[in-house]
């Protein structure tokens, strides 16, 4: 049996419901955001929400990475790729996401050369392989992913690659959530922290969820039974009348996060003043750039970028959806001219998106929890 | 396995920041072999967790071991009472 299975195991699923349940104070509506959208994708894949009384309400977040990416950060990614002799690289969901100049799908249709990579490691490979061309990976990703981009940079930089380039979109975690608190669109009662995340950064980062803004958070890990025992561990935190940043996710996550990789993030990284997150506007802090010491490898220094805002499609909702402030089947083009196969909005396009993750699961969820959870 | 996890029929692991368990098979460099539970294998950097050993499992993102596992992956007996 793989440890998989017996995360989703429905008997233990329904005995975590059932505790959950008594633990709900009788005429209060609880609403908990999960911040990480692999936590949306199983919620909506294996019908977890089903499990929980009504008076629990999971509001859906920010932690999709495509999905908050804006689109004028597309169409620099393109630009970049349209110059003579580059090869752009980016992970596989970026392809499709709509920039004000199309996808990087339809800019290969075009002519240019934007190739799909695994990891960025394979991308600097790419650079090796290819001297005579410049190669650009198009970085994306919280604090999960931003650790493989800066190994990358400390490989290039002591193998004297100089044909190899990062265009850094890596955001941060904590000022979005910051963000979400001081929304006056949202009234959140508790947080599941991002699990994968808090592999790499740990813990102590969110206290200040709890200690200053008095809402409990529980790093949580993505299997079914996780979220299940996340909820729980959050309501049992309300009973007991305590507000505290727990780990349900002790497997991997420590509270220190990993020191080492941290480390290597601050020498290759330094915190931009502003970057614009779709549907959150520009947060101070929030992303990263490469630092003086990685500057030779940075695109956005090396290349001519139009650095131009691009303005969301009005019908496209996803703004009010990244923020929970808007289930996905309310958008009006939910559905309908925004599908998987041809989204308008981000959060369309990644399978960890809020809106395609209901599309394809969604429906199905009271089917689905039968037959796989 | 490199390359063969972007797929766009079915999400990419790396956009999603997905972490998957792997187990380390054999050392090579600054890099482990590692296999999944269903015996595909995949080349991962070890820098940010330390010298690693056959069996050892680690948490891998984009080909980068994030953490190493130092408990049973089980459901906890808090669940279980």
């Amino acid at each position: 049996m793989r440890f998989a299975d017996e995360f989703r195991d429905p008997e233990l699923a329904q005995v975590l419901g059932t505790e959950i349940a008594t633990l709900c104070e009788p005429g209060r509506h609880y609403k908990i955001m999960e911040v990480c959208g692999g936590h949306t994708h199983t919620i909506y894949r294996y019908g977890v929400q089903d499990h929980l009384p009504e008076a629990i309400e999971l509001v859906h977040g920010p932690g999709c990475p495509v999905c908050v990416i804006p689109m004028g950060r597309v169409d620099d990614g393109i630009a970049i790729a349209e110059q003579d002799g580059v090869i752009l690289t980016c992970f596989g969901d970026m392809m499709r996401v709509p920039g004000g100049n199309g996808s990087f799908l339809e800019a290969n249709a075009r002519g240019a050369d934007i190739r799909m990579v695994y990891s960025p490691l394979d991308a600097l490979r790419i650079a090796k392989a290819n001297p005579d061309r410049r190669v650009v990976f198009y970085a994306i990703g919280f604090e999960t992913t931003a650790p493989s981009t800066a190994l990358t940079l400390v490989r290039a930089k002591a193998d004297g690659v100089t044909n190899f380039s990062v265009f850094c979109n890596h955001v941060t975690v904590i000022p979005a959530i910051t963000a979400i608190l001081d929304s006056p669109d949202l009234q959140l009662d508790a947080f599941l922290g991002p699990g994968h995340v808090s592999t790499v950064i740990g813990c102590r980062p969110y206290e200040f969820i709890a200690s200053e803004r008095h809402k409990p958070l529980v790093c949580s890990g993505f299997e079914p039974l996780d979220l299940l025992q996340s909820i729980y561990m959050v309501m049992k935190q309300f009973a007991e009348g305590r507000v505290e940043v727990e780990n349900q996710y002790t497997r991997v996550v420590r509270w220190e996060g990993n020191p080492m990789a941290l480390k290597v993030l601050e020498d290759v990284f330094s915190l931009r003043p502003h970057f614009e997150w779709r549907g959150l506007g520009s947060i101070p802090h929030s992303a990263l750039a490469l630092s003086s010491r990685y500057e030779r490898f940075d695109a956005e220094l090396s290349f001519d970028i139009p650095g131009v805002r691009v303005a969301d499609p009005k019908a496209c909702q996803c703004g009010e959806v990244l923020k929970g402030a808007l289930r996905p089947w309310e958008c009006g083009v939910f559905g309908t001219a925004c599908t998987p196969e041809k989204p308008i909005g981000t959060c369309m396009v990644s399978s960890e998106g809020a809106c395609a993750a209901y599309y394809n699961y969604g429906q199905y969820s009271k089917q689905r929890i039968h037959l796989e959870v | 396995m490199t390359g063969e996890r972007c797929e766009l029929d079915q999400g990419c692991i790396t956009c999603g920041d997905v972490a998957v368990v792997l187990t380390v098979i054999g050392n090579e460099g600054s890099d482990a072999l590692c296999r999944d539970d269903e015996g595909r294998t995949e080349h991962v950097a070890t820098e940010f967790v330390g010298q690693v050993a056959v069996g050892d499992r680690l948490l891998v993102h984009a080909a980068v071991a994030l953490q190493r596992l130092v408990e049973r992956e089980r459901v906890p007996d808090a669940i279980r009472r």
